[in-house]
């Protein structure tokens, strides 16, 4: 997915915040199935990399700041 | 029944629960990469099942309605106890071409479904697609 304003910039940014809280959660907890964590972790991180992505990509095209 | 995109191309907010023919039937016809894409959504529901997952969520443009989508965003609950099937959840984390797959236990698969997948780019909310057995 490209961004193509700011408002979707914040939008996605948002998004990310939440996951990012929720992944380093996961690194802490200790309880449940280790394997399951794993999988959910790796799925998470995936994400968080695309948005983080889709984000910079956006910036990167931006006009510098005066 | 799936219902009808609005003006936007998207779903009308919610979970909306479909049997493989009819997401067949609305989603993988339109178009040769639609039909290629629909042929790995197929593959994919078979090895979730044999794996043990719980359930399945399709996101992306592919339940949108672009003619050529980019991908099809897939979001498996996966229990305790998971897999049931070690090479099929090995192939699923392989990943399958034009599949986005996400296994993740409860809590995150409610975040995904209810809040990260829930609204588009704009923050507009959305639908998505239940793929049911």
């Amino acid at each position: 997915m490209k961004l193509n304003s700011e408002r979707e910039v914040r939008n996605t940014q948002a998004k990310l915040a939440r996951l990012e809280a929720r992944y380093e959660s996961l690194q802490r907890e200790t309880g449940g199935d280790a394997h399951v964590r794993e999988l959910t972790m790796e799925s998470l991180k995936r994400l968080i990399n695309q948005f983080k992505e889709e984000i910079a990509r956006f910036e990167a095209h931006q006009p510098a700041a005066r | 029944m799936i219902p009808p995109f609005n003006e936007s191309g998207f779903l009308p907010p919610g979970v909306h629960r479909a049997a493989l023919a009819e997401v067949e039937e609305r989603f993988g016809r339109g178009s040769e990469i639609r039909r290629v894409q629909m042929d790995s959504v197929r593959w994919m529901a078979e090895l979730a099942k044999r794996a043990g997952v719980e359930r399945i969520i399709l996101n992306g443009s592919f339940v949108t309605d672009i003619m050529e989508p980019n991908d099809v965003d897939c979001v498996l609950l996966v229990p305790e106890g998971f897999p049931m099937e070690p090479t099929s959840e090995m192939e699923l984390r392989r990943g399958l071409p034009f599949l986005e797959i996400l296994l993740v236990e409860r809590e995150d698969f409610d975040e995904l479904v209810d809040v990260t997948f829930a609204s588009d780019r704009f923050g507009a909310s959305k639908g998505m697609i239940e793929l049911i057995a």
